[in-house]
């Protein structure tokens, strides 16, 4: 306990291995119909977990979440899809995720501030906070409209192509503000006074 | 200052394109429940996304600190949001410590911008004399949920100045000949003073006050004692900063620093006026003065001592006649490695200055080799150094110049002492 304790992102780590083995047996334990092929892979994606948070690869342990994510929808049923499993795995999966990354960072950077540490546990807790809220809205929504109609699914085409549109041009203006940021820190490292004080934009 | 998006957003995206498309077009609502907290996080992360980048600006508590000191360097960061790291990197010369210490410290810090701003304090100890740049400020700053983020640089404040730990001396070399103002070296006149020199017969003019009752009981007139008077004198460093490959250059050229720092404090507080002169690959000098400020003059023109590599003659004919006083007391300080150096020396003896020389050596490290040969060939090299430094100081002390040597671990005090020393039988034999 002693070594977990002093090494850095040691706690982190073993919180999201437990994390990840909840999920992997939570997606194993799924309907008999699809176990087969949503166990192994479930089993497989969470040896790629492992591997990925030993070797120390944040990417790679995000990308772990595709091959997790489609055994639990493998696991599920397409007649009968179940909110409420799929939204405690996703969120479960989730703090996996971010727990191997805080670990990963602990490990490649040290310990960050309590200030910097409480930050991102808010910003976790309220991700997470907000999906399950999101969904019980959404399944509330679900359940008074069961049927496929233009109704269901009007609003969630209408919102997925705002989404999408929305990131798109975040990331078209971010593009312009590195160009405008570049051509600014060309003129203002031009006159910058570096004896007492100095200053970047 | 550049922005790029993390492996979070990354993995964002790639987990939710795909469940969104499964969810609408398979429909398969639990796709979407399955990858709800990536979606939440993309929202909020792109949200809360500052355009805005941070200024960042940073100030240092001090200029000038002695060795020991801490230099507190403050970091103020305005605009943007989300939390921000800072590593400062100051130069190579700035951590060089002796091999018993551990890594430089963590110069990183981190903290959380709220409302706009945010203030970040390092703490550099500051370990090696000299004069430091303190180098780049590199900082991160990670948007609010980490989807993106920024790295920039931002030059630090321009140097510092670290100044050796100061020397308590007990002993002052004595110098030969003084000046004609009041100081605390005893000199060869007879005035008014402490020291008790002679007594002759009262003449018309004497004041009562030096009239030698013990001797005037004696005989049947007055007499009067007569004293030495105490003087200053001009006390010249003269430093040897030339580079000879093969010696730990830093730690003979720190020795003399300190040694030199040492000496000024020391003489400048019995009203000596001391003067600077750096003899090596540059010329530089500090013409003589008293006064806390020549104090300032000579550790600002100490600490900034360049060691440059130069093979051209340089002697003492490029310095000017102010800069060496006549009779002025010539401490020279240097490890004896530069046959110009010496030159310089044989040189000012000639011109009649009071010229000493502290041997600024490193010892010679102990042979630890195993095998037989190589610590043989090894002892044998340092007895021949030796012998060939024996020489040098016997030359020097042909012409008047004592040498004492002074390693690292022996205090300055002990090294006076034995300069002291060795230069009495030379005032004895005449020389001066």
């Amino acid at each position: 306990m002693n070594a977990l304790t002093f090494r850095p992102g040691a706690v982190q780590a073993v919180l999201s291995l437990v994390a990840a083995v909840s999920v992997t047996a939570a997606i194993a334990s799924a309907s008999p119909i699809s176990t087969e092929i949503g166990g192994r892979l479930a089993v497989a994606a969470f040896v790629c977990f492992i591997l990925t948070l030993a070797y120390g690869s944040a990417r790679f342990v995000g990308l772990s979440s595709i091959p997790m994510l489609s055994a639990a929808l493998a696991a599920s049923s397409a007649n009968d899809p179940a909110w409420v499993p799929a939204i405690v795995i996703g969120c479960l999966w989730y703090a996996a995720v971010e727990l191997a990354w805080e670990s990963i960072d602990r490990r490649s950077r040290g310990t960050p501030s309590v200030a910097v540490s409480q930050q991102r546990l808010n910003e976790v807790a309220t991700v997470a906070t907000l999906a399950l809220a999101v969904t019980a809205a959404a399944l509330t929504f679900a359940s008074a409209a069961p049927q496929r109609t233009l109704l269901s699914q009007g609003p969630i085409i209408i919102g997925l192509f705002a989404a999408i549109t929305f990131v798109a041009r975040n990331l078209a203006g971010q593009n312009k503000g590195d160009a405008t940021r570049r051509t600014r820190s060309r003129l203002l490292d031009s006159s910058t006074d570096g004896k007492r004080r100095s200053h970047a934009a | 200052m550049s922005i790029r998006a993390t492996d979070r957003f990354l993995t964002a995206v790639i987990v939710t394109v795909p469940a969104a498309l499964v969810a609408v077009l398979a429909g398969r609502p639990d796709a979407a429940a399955l990858v709800a907290p990536w979606i939440v996080l993309l929202v909020l992360g792109l949200s809360r996304r500052s355009l805005e980048s941070p200024t960042v600006s940073v100030v240092a508590s001090a200029e000038r600190v002695v060795v020991g000191d801490d230099i507190e360097l403050t970091t103020s960061i305005e605009g943007g949001s989300g939390t921000i790291s800072v590593s400062h990197q100051p130069s190579a010369e700035f951590w060089r410590r002796g091999e018993e210490d551990g890594p430089p410290a963590n110069t990183r810090t981190e903290g959380v911008i709220a409302d706009g701003a945010a203030e970040l304090t390092c703490v550099l100890p500051a370990s090696e004399w000299g004069q430091h740049d303190l180098g780049l400020v590199r900082y991160e700053v990670t948007h609010p949920y980490g989807l993106f983020r920024e790295t920039g640089e931002s030059a630090a404040v321009a140097n510092v100045l670290v100044h050796p730990t100061p020397t308590q001396l007990h002993n002052l070399l004595a110098p030969w000949m003084v000046r004609r103002i009041s100081g605390t070296h005893g000199s060869k006149e007879l005035g008014r003073g402490i020291e008790y020199a002679d007594v002759r017969p009262f003449t018309s003019g004497d004041s009562l006050r030096e009239i030698n009752w013990r001797a005037s009981a004696r005989s049947d007139e007055l007499w009067v004692s007569q004293r030495h008077p105490d003087r200053a004198t001009d006390v010249i460093l003269l430093v040897d900063s030339f580079v000879e490959s093969g010696h730990d250059v830093r730690t003979t050229v720190g020795l003399a620093i300190e040694a030199a720092v040492g000496l000024a404090e020391s003489h400048l507080a019995v009203s000596d006026r001391i003067g600077l002169v750096e003899l090596g690959g540059l010329v530089r000098w500090v013409s003589p003065g008293t006064g806390r400020l020549q104090l300032q003059r000579l550790t600002d023109g100490l600490l900034s001592t360049g060691l440059y590599a130069n093979a051209a003659q340089r002697d003492l004919r490029v310095i000017p006649a102010r800069v060496l006083p006549p009779r002025s007391f010539v401490v020279a300080l240097s490890p004896l490695f530069d046959e110009r150096f010496i030159n310089a020396l044989f040189m000012l003896s000639g011109r009649g200055h009071d010229v000493a020389v502290i041997e600024c050596a490193t010892v010679a490290s102990e042979n630890s080799s195993q095998d037989e040969g190589v610590a043989a060939t090894r002892l044998l090299a340092g007895r021949v150094w030796e012998a060939e430094r024996q020489i040098v100081r016997d030359r020097l002390a042909g012409r008047g110049v004592a040498v004492a040597a002074w390693g690292p671990g022996t205090h300055l005090d002990l090294v006076l002492s034995e300069l002291t020393r060795r230069r009495q039988p030379m005032t004895r034999a005449g020389r001066r």
